[in-house]
């Protein structure tokens, strides 16, 4: 396989193949793939550690009653007898949505992975996503041994598993969903709030 | 009149604030479990293990960091496998709660999961899709990769561990200076006791110097079918089955 062949096949949407053959062979393509991950990992752990951000309570309530007024409101005329002030305002809407769309995303809490759905459907970056690696993660992390337990514990509790978190109370309980390798060695871990 | 509603306040004040230093003191809490489903169906290759791993980490000012964690792992004839593992490492990050012991159990043959809470005698049920035998899924393996920049792999022949014949390698990956900001190369060394018979690693090893040595090993292996009812859920346990598309089940 060539490198091109192998970034056509975006290799950034399938760990698995982060191990691929090409990788193991192409030390310039095993680079650029370890930067993206380390990247991803990155931004991941901003997300984290800056969780508390928020918008203000009122854009989403703002923008929700922005799209009812546009839904409730009559389209007679064709969309292309809108003259600007219907252009505008369609625009308008569209920004207003993307804006919702980023800011709901934004806030939205890691999602847990699907119980029912195959594996093979769950594409491995999902099932990946938000979950930060310990530095205690072994060797014996395979992919056959991904047993979720979702816990409440003190945030000084994360802190001392390596993850990174938002400054708080040390006593302050939060959710994780861990990642447990043989034996119950946890993994990795996804702070949930 | 006043002071009655003062005293009242006051009650639901230190009320209040006592519940919260309970709940800010409390540790480990299950909220629940998913079972994992194994990567490869290993038909024909029954064994049962106890299952250790180690990491042992020196910090720059001589600080150690050791810990140890133990399971028991068992698979029988047709794939079907379990998990019993300890929570020994989050129970000790968070001391004070209640450690669950959980059994986590996959049923290739009926394409079901259930994780045990062997406690409260509860059991989730996850109906999965059916997999061929021998076909991996595309779960990603989670350890953390490092920097691979030059890699090298070298085969150190068939050797013997527990009375079981071993594939032993050995993968040197070296992190070129300068890559990650390291002013010097990076070495990390990782060795595998892969047993061909059992599909099965018996021995790993990683040091990085970044995050010290893991070791991963499994002992008092015994290649005995293990007992059927390892793989049911016991009769006076109540099961509850995953609600489709909700991820982590519920509180057991």
């Amino acid at each position: 396989m060539t490198c091109r062949e192998f970034w056509d096949r975006m290799p950034e949407l399938d760990a698995e193949r982060l191990s691929s053959e090409h990788v193991r062979e192409c030390a310039d393509c095993a680079a650029q793939m370890e930067q993206q991950r380390a990247l991803a990992m990155s931004l991941r752990r901003v997300a984290i550690q800056r969780n508390d951000l928020a918008a203000p309570a009122r854009l989403e309530e703002r923008l929700l009653e922005a799209f009812r007024a546009n839904q409730a409101a009559p389209l007679e005329v064709p969309a292309t007898h809108l003259g600007w002030p219907g252009w505008a305002a369609r625009v308008s809407v569209l920004a207003a949505a993307m804006v919702l769309g980023v800011f709901l995303l934004w806030r939205r809490p890691p999602q847990p992975v699907p119980q029912v759905a195959s594996p093979e459907t769950v594409a491995s970056a999902e099932w990946e996503s938000d979950f930060v690696p310990l530095p205690s993660a072994g060797e014996s992390g395979s992919a056959e041994d991904a047993n979720l337990i979702r816990v409440e514990m003190p945030r000084a509790a994360l802190v001392a598993l390596g993850v990174p978190v938002a400054d708080g109370e040390a006593g302050e309980p939060v959710e994780a969903e861990v990642m447990l390798g043989m034996g119950g060695a946890p993994q990795a871990v996804r702070v949930l709030q | 009149m006043v002071r009655k509603i003062l005293k009242i306040s006051m009650m639901i004040g230190a009320m209040a604030f006592a519940a919260t230093l309970h709940a800010q003191n409390r540790g480990l809490r299950l909220l629940g479990t998913q079972a994992g489903r194994p990567g490869k169906i290993v038909k024909g290759a029954p064994y049962s293990a106890d299952v250790s791993n180690e990491t042992t980490r020196t910090l720059p000012d001589g600080n150690t960091i050791h810990q140890v964690s133990t399971g028991r792992v068992y698979r029988d004839s047709e794939g079907r496998t379990r998990e019993e593992p300890s929570l020994q490492a989050l129970s000790s990050a968070a001391p004070g709660g209640s450690v669950p012991q959980l059994a986590f159990i996959y049923d290739p043959v009926a394409s079901v999961s259930y994780v045990l809470n062997l406690m409260k005698h509860t059991a989730t049920r996850t109906v999965w899709p059916q997999v061929p035998a021998g076909v991996p899924s595309n779960r990603p393996n989670r350890q953390p990769r490092p920097a691979q920049a030059i890699a090298k792999k070298e085969s150190l022949g068939m050797q013997v561990m527990s009375g079981l014949v071993a594939d032993v390698t050995r993968t040197t990956q070296t992190i070129p200076a300068g890559q990650i900001g390291n002013s010097q190369p990076i070495v990390v060394v990782s060795e595998r006791w892969y047993s061909p018979d059992l599909q099965v690693a018996l021995f790993s090893k990683r040091s990085d110097p970044r995050v010290g040595e893991t070791v991963s090993q499994l002992t008092n292996i015994s290649r005995s079918e293990p007992p059927a009812a390892l793989f049911a859920v016991p009769a006076d346990f109540s099961i509850t089955d995953a609600k489709a598309r909700m991820g982590l089940t519920g509180v057991q």
